[in-house]
């Protein structure tokens, strides 16, 4: 199968049928939910909405270009944690936001550098290397912290998690920042053109003169930079942090962007799909509440949803024969 | 090929060579090895038991060694006490994450000979040889809906956070508060109990969404550590700071931020220092075959209830912390 | 779909897949037989070293009490051996532990007789790998998604089961899994062994161990040999419930308890162990020595640095390195030719 533009708009056709399949979902949520819970769609509760959204959407962009080059990480809830505490440590310590910002970033860009030179240069599978360095990160930051809980934030943090403009943050507005900053460089960019194409086919895509470590580096550095960011609205919401923060954290953000029809072999996924797993996944949250659903049965709820997303992501592929769906030479 | 093989026998070899320069024999220390084992560690709760028990345990000339599972989980609580056993603890102390799951495995060290004891969170009673316990499930529990049903004036709706849905202790105060509100405050009403699985984030989320999803809602019990400060910081966002009672278990710290500012006004809790400081005084008694007597002064702790017949130690009653008192407690 | 990964994966590593078959083969054997090579090393210094430090390593106690937590995540293992063979992952393996631990638990709350009790929790396992049988072989979806939803699913079944309580009370003969010792060794470690033995035989000599195999390689290629590609997967998803089962059965006995939350740890475990043990993480190769090696090596180092003081969260970041450290070096042992296009 040749990878040109006929191909690239048959995916593209892929990710409008997929992405309608999940507003169409969302949407036949929503008229449940206003028939049952009709307090869900006050101006209150969908400023909640949007908050809770936030982060998760911040890291599920940077989770989507890892994805897309065919990669996954499952360290992005260790990194959060590091982060997270970083922050806040350095921030007790009396330094001023103009040093933590920056030292917070780079340390998320350096942990996502690490796994991303264990995946390029080690040539350690995604999965085994993410998987490594999560226990590796946690560990670490563990024995750093010893188990205390940092239970304050320093003021200029509390600020940016405080809510503002009628219930929204700082974080909400992040949030549209980062989604627009990466449609740029997915769409407009040569490296986010490279990434689809990595992903789609390592081997076509070096033949074409696009570098095999580029991508991976490109893909980890900005998951690492964009949890970092998640991390700073983390802690600012919570207004405390403790060593073992979103653990598991990693296969909700996951969960978000597969939910949102991107492929996890690479190669295939968009932000506006990723954009409409993680309000699926946040609303349902809320909505369980809402409608008053026994802690025991949500997630039995969140399950089914999530099998239902997948397989409804899956068919048009069904249909097709083995030979459409996998290429074995390019 | 060659240089690739070079490059992994160097870093073994360099790995040897790490591993030579530790090289000193641990002393066998185990006529005096007290071991003390948490539901979890790297909590600040354990870490503050863990903290008053090593200290007293030094002064009584004991080894102590702390260590346990990285997450509550019982399979992997009992991993690590099955691994303690081969060094033959002269005193082993488990803070049980479930009652009946770690039975077996401490019923196995006491047929090695091994005393047990239990301490914050007991196991089956045939399992171990005493229970060194905070404050009783039932005065607890039942203490804990009195301090939110006097903020509420004894009526309204209210909702609960608790830690895990499987963990037997937190259960058990559930358990007490809930008669307690239905025997004595039955114009109070229980909307929902979620859990927060001990993770700040969750219980945050958690709280917005019980704030949202019952506009009546006028209490909150937060029923595990990380519960409480992330129901006050929901409930100060929303605004709603004063209009809201919160009451629950946690640490003077994780607190302070919202006792000092008045969203919450009481907080409960017991010292864990001290009743790490009581488990090591317990042990080495127990070491000196000696049993504790009812109303006994305890040196740093005070006087303790001792009840021979469910072979139980009782620290004392819980301790609220308040505006007044909260700036003298730092756990 | 899931075989595509290795696909994808191998174009990545091969310039030329078309005559890479035999020569992948090859690489295969070969790292096949160092991974665990290095690891078996690297556990051996450790053992030496431990055994120096701590007069208690080499005791039999340490021994028995080790070997018990090994059978039941060696167990998870040797299905999660076949799973990732296969060019798949199953994440919802302690999910599945969780419910055939409950579902023990109900049906020795209804006073049935231990066989009963154990066939509900074997047969409660196999559904659920059942499930994922079906969307994963004949569906075709992609794996590591369905096991993620069901991951979350199950343990929500589990809760729902058992409504957050835990259950005691199991009688004896059910017991008898934990307390049981032949010539000092546990009953379960015999169990483990036994199970492996089986799985030995059936990855070498049977039809259905070469088809798993085959579909791990290459599924496209399997599938035009006319070899059965959903039949096989459901198969090996099914056996990995029945696993699961087992192991839930026997932590059931260990811990006279069973919740909804136990076997939580094991899903990450068990993929650390068959990728320790040098299985490629995208499939087409498995070996059951190098899955024992690996989930040996992993208890073993734990338990030692246990024995060695080592604070908790140390031990923790250290497993990881030795996974980190052996793939790596797998990798470089394996990847030296191949590196030279």
């Amino acid at each position: 199968m040749p990878l040109n533009s006929s191909a690239s708009a048959r995916l593209r056709l892929n990710f409008h049928h997929h992405e309608t399949k999940l507003a169409a979902l969302l949407l036949v949520l929503g008229m449940a939910l206003a028939a049952t819970a009709p307090r869900f769609f006050s101006t209150v509760n969908l400023a909640l909405l949007a908050r809770s959204m936030g982060v998760l959407l911040i890291v599920s962009a940077g989770m989507l270009n890892v994805v897309l080059a065919g990669g996954i990480d499952v360290s992005a809830g260790a990194i959060l944690a590091v982060v997270s505490v970083v922050l806040v440590r350095l921030g007790n310590h009396g330094l001023p936001a103009s040093i933590v910002l920056p030292v917070g970033l780079l340390t998320g860009a350096g942990l996502g550098a690490v796994n991303a030179a264990l995946i390029a240069e080690l040539r350690i599978p995604p999965i085994v290397a993410t998987l490594g360095t999560a226990g590796l990160f946690r560990g670490l930051l563990l024995e750093w912290t010893q188990g205390e809980w940092e239970s304050s934030i320093p003021s200029w943090l509390n600020a940016i998690g405080s809510p503002r403009w009628g219930g929204l943050d700082v974080s909400v507005l992040a949030a549209v920042l980062v989604m627009l900053a990466a449609a740029w460089i997915l769409d407009r960019t040569q490296m986010g053109r490279a990434l689809f194409r990595f992903g789609d086919s390592p081997l076509a895509a070096a033949r074409t003169g696009i570098s095999v470590r580029q991508p991976v580096y490109f893909a980890y550095i900005s998951l690492g930079l964009l949890t970092a960011i998640g991390a700073v609205f983390y802690a600012a919401q919570l207004g405390a942090v403790q060593g073992n923060a979103a653990n598991g954290y990693e296969l909700t953000v996951i969960a978000a962007v597969v939910l949102g029809g991107a492929d996890i072999l690479g190669g295939r996924g968009s932000l506006l799909g990723t954009f409409l797993g993680v309000l699926l996944l946040c609303s349902l949250q809320q909505a369980l509440v809402l409608l008053h659903v026994a802690t025991f049965w949500q997630n039995i709820a969140t399950g089914a949803i999530v099998l239902i997303g997948v397989i409804l992501s899956s068919t048009p592929r069904l249909g097709r024969k083995l030979i459409l769906r996998q290429s074995p030479s390019p | 090929m060659k240089y690739c093989h070079r490059r992994v026998f160097q870093g073994l070899a360099f790995a040897v060579l790490l591993l030579a320069l530790g090289c000193s024999r641990l002393p066998r220390n185990s006529k005096t090895l007290f071991v003390m084992v948490p539901k979890l560690v790297g909590i600040p709760y354990f870490n503050s038991a863990r903290d008053g028990a090593s200290e007293e345990a030094e002064r009584l000339g004991l080894h102590f060694f702390y260590t346990g599972p990285t997450a509550a989980d019982a399979g992997l609580q009992v991993d690590v006490i099955a691994g303690l056993l081969a060094r033959h603890p002269a005193v082993l102390a488990v803070s049980c994450d479930d009652a009946n799951a770690l039975a077996p495995v401490l019923r196995r060290a006491r047929r090695y000979g091994i005393p047990v004891l239990t301490w914050d969170a007991d196991a089956q009673p045939d399992a171990r040889d005493w229970f060194v316990s905070q404050v009783e499930d039932e005065t607890l529990g039942r203490h804990v809906m009195d301090v939110l049903a006097e903020q509420l004036g004894g009526r309204g709706q209210y909702a609960i956070v608790t830690g895990s849905l499987t963990a037997s202790n937190l259960n058990a105060w559930l358990f007490w508060m809930k008669k307690q509100q239905q025997e004595k405050y039955p114009d109070m009403q229980l909307v929902a109990v979620v859990a927060g699985n001990d993770d700040q984030q969750q219980s945050f989320v958690e709280a917005q969404s019980l704030l949202q999803a019952y506009p009546n809602l006028r209490g909150f019990i937060g029923n595990s550590s990380a519960a409480p400060p992330a129901i006050a910081r929901a409930i100060e966002q929303a605004g709603l700071s004063g209009q809201i009672a919160i009451a629950g278990l946690s640490t003077p710290n994780l607190m302070r931020h919202y006792i000092e500012n008045k969203t919450v006004k009481t907080i409960t809790l017991w010292d864990p220092g001290k009743l790490g400081r009581l488990t090591a005084f317990v042990g080495a008694m127990i070491l000196r075959h000696e049993t504790p007597r009812d109303r006994m002064n305890v040196p740093g702790v005070g006087p303790i209830r001792v009840f021979p017949e469910t072979r139980k130690i009782v620290m004392g009653s819980p301790l609220d912390f308040t505006q007044e008192n909260i700036s003298q407690y730092w756990f | 779909m899931t075989a595509s990964a290795s696909a994808s994966q191998e174009k990545f590593r091969n310039p030329a897949p078309k005559f890479s078959k035999s020569k992948r083969m090859m690489e295969l054997r070969q790292s096949g037989s160092l991974q665990p090579g290095v690891v078996i090393l690297l556990v051996l210094f450790f053992c030496i070293y431990a055994g120096y430090r701590s007069g208690d390593f080499w005791s039999a106690l340490n021994w028995q009490l080790l070997a018990q937590p090994l059978a039941e995540a060696g167990l998870v293992s040797l299905g999660m051996m076949f799973v990732i063979a296969t060019g798949g992952i199953d994440l919802s393996v302690g999910s599945i532990v969780g419910v055939a631990a409950v579902t023990a638990g109900i049906a020795a709350h209804h006073r049935l007789p231990v066989p009963a009790i154990e066939a509900s929790a074997l047969t409660a396992g196999a559904l659920c790998g059942a499930l994922n049988g079906l969307l994963i072989g004949v569906l075709r979806l992609s794996a590591i998604l369905v096991t993620l939803g069901s991951m979350i699913l199950f343990s929500g079944v589990a809760l729902a089961l058992s409504e957050g309580s835990s259950f005691a009370g199991f009688p004896d003969g059910l017991l008898w899994w934990n307390d049981a010792t032949l010539l000092g060794i546990p009953v379960e470690f015999l169990l483990f062994l036994a199970t492996a033995a089986a799985a030995a035989v059936l990855l070498r000599y049977s039809l259905w161990g070469h088809y798993a195999i085959a579909i791990g390689s290459n599924r496209v290629a399997a599938s035009y040999s006319g070899y059965p590609v959903a039949l096989t997967l459901f198969g090996v998803y099914t056996l990995q419930g029945l696993l699961c089962g087992m192991t839930g059965i026997l932590l059931v006995a260990r811990l006279a308890s069973a919740r909804a939350d136990m076997g939580q740890g094991l899903m990450l475990m068990a993929i650390a162990a068959v990728v320790l043990g040098g299985a490629p993480i995208e499939g087409g190769s498995a070996s059951v020595i190098a899955t024992v090696a690996g989930v040996a090596a992993f208890y073993i180092v734990q338990d030692g640095l246990l024995l060695l003081d080592v604070p908790p969260f140390v031990q923790h970041a250290l497993t990881s390195v030795l996974l980190l450290v052996a793939v790596a070096a797998g990798v470089l042992l394996r990847g030296s030719r191949e590196n030279q296009r």
